[in-house]
């Protein structure tokens, strides 16, 4: 139950910080800003009502508690973590090669570390768990 | 990996859900190993055996297949 109290209140926060950029946003005239304000509540506000839901619901939560420290439910989001890292990693190469091509070359440079980094980082974790395991 | 799990409850007369709870995990996690879509970590298997008062290769088949030799085809 502490597992979905805590997620309570981290989505509360969540929304509550959301709210704060959606007034900010709309002071500021900012759309981006405003983008931001409206996603963040109204992702939050769809698990708000998940985990409220849970908290009345001793059979559910208990439901929901044992598939969060459920193996295959783990083994599955390292498979899908992994998988969303690498197929990032392909796109952003793409991307980079074709606004290279096309002439933006500030913007091909910005993606261009960015891709580095990240393989820079994958190495350095891989040599970290390599040693540790 | 192939097991022997479910004949094991039907003959206990447990359900998957049942099965599920005693080894704290979820029903879809007992239908994927049933299955063999998911091989169990070690603790998870020696819990399942437990249940059933067997020893953890009586219940799974740890037989790997002959790999196929990948410079065979150069012979």
């Amino acid at each position: 139950m502490k597992e979905i109290n805590n997620k309570f209140r981290f989505f509360v926060t969540v929304f509550s910080i959301g709210i704060v950029f959606l007034i900010l946003g709309i002071i500021d005239s900012n759309s981006t800003v405003i983008g931001f304000g409206i996603t963040a509540p109204a992702l939050s506000l769809i698990k708000i009502i998940q985990f409220a839901s849970l908290k009345k619901d001793k059979e559910k939560a208990k439901e929901y508690i044992t598939l969060l420290k459920d193996e295959r439910y783990k083994f599955i989001n390292a498979k899908a973590y992994s998988a969303t890292f690498w197929c990032s990693l392909y796109i952003e190469f793409f991307a980079l090669c074709i606004l290279s091509l096309i002439g933006f070359q500030l913007l091909a440079s910005v993606l261009g570390c960015a891709f580095s980094l990240k393989l820079v980082v994958y190495l350095l974790f891989n040599i970290y768990f390599s040693k540790k395991y | 990996m192939k097991n022997t799990i479910a004949n094991l409850r039907k003959q206990n007369n447990m359900t998957q859900v049942e099965l599920a709870n005693i080894v704290n995990v979820s029903r879809q996690t007992i239908i994927s190993v049933e299955s063999g879509r998911y091989n169990p970590s070690i603790r998870l298997a020696y819990d399942i055996a437990k249940v059933f008062n067997k020893y953890i290769e009586d219940i799974f088949d740890f037989t790997i297949p002959p790999e196929e030799d990948e410079f065979e085809w150069k012979k």
